[in-house]
């Protein structure tokens, strides 16, 4: 019991932001947060000491969150959500360059984050947020290095159009 | 404006270093926690698995517990099982010697005809006493064999019975061991021997009874014993049988049977014995009243007898 309060601990705040970045709802990201505990408790005789507890336990994470949106709403593929990004800057993209208020800039961020497609806003809080690397991010998430990478580069540069708008 | 290049360093930077100007901006945001009461839920839900994991081992070694005893219970029930198995076979051969010829022994005991050393015979009876210690010792073996039928029958079957004594003159024969039912009431009546006429056999007879005297006066005490005062000699309880020497069968149930009657009557058979010549026989029928009535008073024709 002591262990699990210590890894508890140690993990609680990285997977709750995560899941409230991704979800962006505090109602599903409690309710996330919960089932994935609960699953980490039911799962923990299948649970290798060699994997990284880390790794394991945004497995559960995620798969939840990826439920839940499948559920939520029809996910729009990825070239629709360029074109809807892409007509969102726009009108944004004739202002002229201004520096941003810190304010200003963790707003932008966040309107950015929620913006991006699933798929690349998981990779880019695996890799902000819990700190993993691009095969670490693989294996969360189930797909490859390189398309792990293409979908970090897709997000950056997202994010970096909202920053440059 | 940012370049191309730019945006492949600072993805670089995202992907292998602090993630640039965007993580930094990242960093600053605002880091949310989880509210306490997700973290009550979720501890208790850990403490209740860890509750709820700790019976496993027990019930692990009651189920350990259930098994041990059905193999030690099946073990004792094979072994119960073998026992009755190897035993059955003996079991089931005790009654066959029972109700084989061999049952007869433990029914019938082996009783002597009682008589008292003829007196005119004194010399002959020495000169017969090896002859008479050569019989007892063949009568030993007889006797033990007669109590190793007494005894309950082994796992094997019990050896066959032996011939029936053949009921030769007590003259010329050693004296057998003789079969007599102990249900005397039951039995067909037997007609009495004849007497040897010679005077040598009834030497013999005598001596072969002298030898023998001392058992013999055993088994009038336990017959007076059994008996009672109202001589009711059909229940002659026995604990095993006496191998004693006799002289005739016969004799020996006419002898059994006249215990039974009543004083006068068995003086008065005693009486018509002596008459009929059957002296012997009157004898042994005196020598056995005198000692189941050792006060009644003799008439004046059988003392002679006595003497």
């Amino acid at each position: 019991m002591i262990a699990f309060e210590t890894l508890y601990r140690r993990h609680r705040g990285t997977l709750y932001r995560f899941l409230m970045r991704s979800l962006r709802q505090r109602a599903d990201a409690d309710e996330v947060f919960q089932e994935t505990w609960s699953r980490a408790i039911a799962a923990r005789g299948r649970y290798r000491p060699d994997a990284k507890f880390t790794t394991w336990l945004l497995q559960i994470a995620h798969n939840l969150v990826v439920d839940r949106f499948r559920r939520a709403r029809p996910q729009a593929s990825e070239e629709e959500t360029e074109a809807v990004f892409r007509g969102l800057d726009a009108p944004e993209e004739e202002r002229p360059e201004r520096v941003l208020s810190e304010f200003e800039q963790r707003r932008r961020l966040q309107l950015a984050l929620e913006e991006l497609p699933e798929e690349q806003r998981v990779a880019f809080l695996l890799r902000m947020e819990n700190g993993l690397g691009l095969e670490e991010i693989a294996d969360v998430t189930g797909a490859g290095r390189e398309t792990v990478k293409s979908r970090l580069r897709y997000a950056f540069a997202r994010i970096r159009a909202r920053f440059d708008a | 404006m940012t370049t191309p290049r730019d945006h492949e360093s600072e993805l670089d930077r995202l992907i292998d270093g602090d993630g640039g100007d965007i993580g930094g901006v990242y960093r600053r945001l605002s880091r949310a926690e989880p509210p306490r009461r997700l973290d009550r839920m979720v501890l208790a839900e850990a403490a209740r698995a860890v509750r709820a994991q700790r019976p496993r081992g027990p019930r692990w070694l009651v189920g350990f517990g259930s098994v041990a005893g059905v193999v030690l219970a099946a073990g004792i029930a094979w072994q119960v099982g073998e026992r009755m198995q190897t035993e059955a076979p003996g079991g089931a051969q005790t009654p066959a010697p029972a109700s084989a010829p061999a049952a007869a022994p433990r029914e019938v005991i082996q009783i002597q005809t009682i008589s008292i050393p003829d007196a005119t015979s004194d010399a002959a009876s020495r000169q017969a006493a090896p002859a008479a210690e050569v019989m007892a010792r063949k009568a030993e073996p007889e006797a033990k064999k007669e109590a190793q039928r007494q005894k309950p029958p082994a796992a094997k079957p019990a050896p066959a019975p032996p011939p029936p004594p053949p009921p030769a003159p007590a003259a010329s024969a050693p004296p057998e061991p003789v079969l007599m039912q102990r249900r005397m009431e039951e039995a067909p009546p037997v007609e009495a021997a004849p007497e040897p006429a010679s005077g040598a056999s009834s030497a013999d007879a005598a001596d072969a009874e002298s030898s023998s005297y001392a058992g013999e006066a055993k088994a009038g005490a336990a017959a007076e014993a059994e008996l009672g005062g109202n001589a009711t000699g059909s229940r002659i309880k026995d604990d095993g049988v006496r191998a004693l020497p006799a002289r005739a069968p016969s004799a020996s149930v006419q002898l059994r049977r006249n215990m039974q009657l009543a004083p006068e009557t068995w003086l008065a058979e005693i009486v018509r014995l002596e008459r009929a010549g059957r002296h012997q026989q009157a004898r042994e029928n005196l020598s056995l009243f005198r000692r189941l009535h050792p006060d009644w008073e003799l008439p004046e024709s059988l003392k002679h007898l006595q003497e």
